[in-house]
């Protein structure tokens, strides 16, 4: 649906550069999957919604886990209330570790030493209320998503083309739904991948804040260390070694904090 | 309420139902016998670190001797993400969102960058359904619900799809007349 859509785009877009009258439909076209689509959205997401509350298992969880999943391994007085049934158990798990004295050494948390640390900021906020917590969490990954989004498509797309990618593509994604219902560390992981290949896709030189964005990835979850291996084969060594060295560094210092 | 769900989790590194890795699709298919392929993929489980080994491996030398462009380099990081740790939710998916932003990004869409989008939208659809016929522990009906130990078409499609990706992606570049980086 979104490459048809798109494909439309390109060609309104064509259409307009030649003033050609015949295919200047397009946008109803154009309106009219954008409309098809955003209504698909809004359905996916009240099924979800619907079938966690009247439990449903089965159909919620075909789109994702437990939204009653609070951290088990944290103290019973850190978790706040639920929204609903919501507990967005990873973020509560995180935030609650990262106001331990020594959240580093308890064998039942699973990030590395940085995630306790970035997200720490979290806690004053998630103690007054969940919703402000989470709110706030999921409102800075909006507005970087939307920012480099922007950034990245804005050479080849318009606003409304942008913003019905976001939609469509983002909005109705399993894995997207996933994300937002547990509240994982995930988000800031893609957001920094996708930041980083924004600034790859960039052809001059300009400096190295995609290694730095693939180093602290990396600190937060290990594995985004194969996007750093691109460098080698474009033989930017220093890249290279500056996102291990963050990578490293980030977490392991944090053990200090 | 807080007490009822507390002590509800645990074992999670054995949830067949939501592990998307590699590992999890091999016990999925020893669980399920599925093909008949129990015998061979019980060879694999054992011999499993040699596996993640050969494939990390051939993760690192397709990314640095083969002439790949930009999104396909994210791809590939994408795929070697979800596939080399032991346990992946569906979550680590968005990092697909990532190439294909980079594909959308292009004036034109090539058979190829179809291709790649056709198999992330795949990865992107729901498929937490049960994939066994046995009607005692967990039924083949989207209306009933069955153990998080059980494997689903997600635990065994979703590496399917990204082992092809990678498949595709390593076979074109070994086609490439030269690097286009």
């Amino acid at each position: 649906m979104a490459i048809i859509f798109l494909n439309c785009c390109q060609e309104n877009k064509d259409a307009t550069k030649n003033i050609d009258a015949s295919r200047l439909p397009n946008r109803s076209l154009q309106l009219y999957l954008a409309l098809y689509s955003g209504l698909g959205v809004i359905a996916i997401w009240s099924i979800f919604l619907i079938s966690e509350y009247w439990h449903i298992d089965s159909i919620g969880k075909i789109l994702s886990f437990y939204p009653s999943d609070a951290p088990g391994s944290v103290a019973i007085t850190c978790i706040p209330d639920p929204i609903g049934l919501h507990y967005f158990g990873d973020f509560v798990s995180v935030v609650c570790h990262s106001n331990l004295g020594s959240p580093y050494l308890d064998t039942s948390t699973n990030y590395f030493p940085v995630a306790y640390l970035l997200m720490k900021i979290f806690y004053p906020l998630m103690h007054a209320s969940l919703w402000i917590g989470i709110g706030f969490f999921y409102s800075m990954g909006a507005l970087s998503l939307i920012y480099l989004l922007n950034k990245l498509l804005k050479s080849s797309m318009g606003v409304f083309e942008i913003g019905t990618v976001l939609f469509i593509v983002v909005g109705t994604a399993q894995p997207v739904i996933s994300l937002i219902d547990r509240g994982n560390l995930q988000m800031i992981v893609t957001l920094l991948v996708l930041f980083s290949a924004l600034e790859m896709s960039k052809t001059s030189e300009g400096n190295r804040y995609d290694a730095l964005a693939i180093g602290i990835a990396t600190a937060l979850k290990g594995y985004p260390l194969i996007f750093a291996f691109r460098y080698l084969a474009a033989r930017e060594y220093k890249r290279f070694f500056l996102t291990v060295f963050c990578g490293s560094i980030y977490a392991s210092c944090t053990y200090e904090f | 309420m807080k007490d009822a769900i507390l002590g509800f989790r645990g074992g999670e590194r054995n949830w067949l139902r939501y592990n998307v890795s590699l590992k999890g699709m091999l016990y999925s298919i020893q669980h399920e016998n599925l093909f008949g392929l129990r015998g061979a993929v019980e060879w694999v489980i054992n011999h499993y670190l040699l596996v993640i080994v050969v494939l990390a491996c051939v993760a690192v030398f397709t990314l640095i001797r083969l002439p790949l462009v930009l999104s396909e380099q994210f791809l590939l990081g994408a795929v070697f993400c979800g596939l080399l740790v032991d346990y992946t939710s569906s979550y680590v998916l968005t990092l697909f969102l990532v190439p294909l932003l980079l594909i959308l990004k292009r004036d034109s869409f090539t058979k190829l960058n179809i291709c790649y989008l056709a198999i992330i939208a795949f990865l992107m659809i729901p498929k937490g359904i049960s994939l066994s016929n046995d009607p005692e522990n967990h039924a083949n009906s989207i209306s009933t619900t069955f153990s998080d130990h059980m494997p689903s078409f997600a635990s065994i499609v979703n590496p399917f799809l990204m082992l092809l990706l990678a498949i595709i992606i390593g076979t074109t570049a070994i086609m490439r007349p030269k690097p286009i980086i």
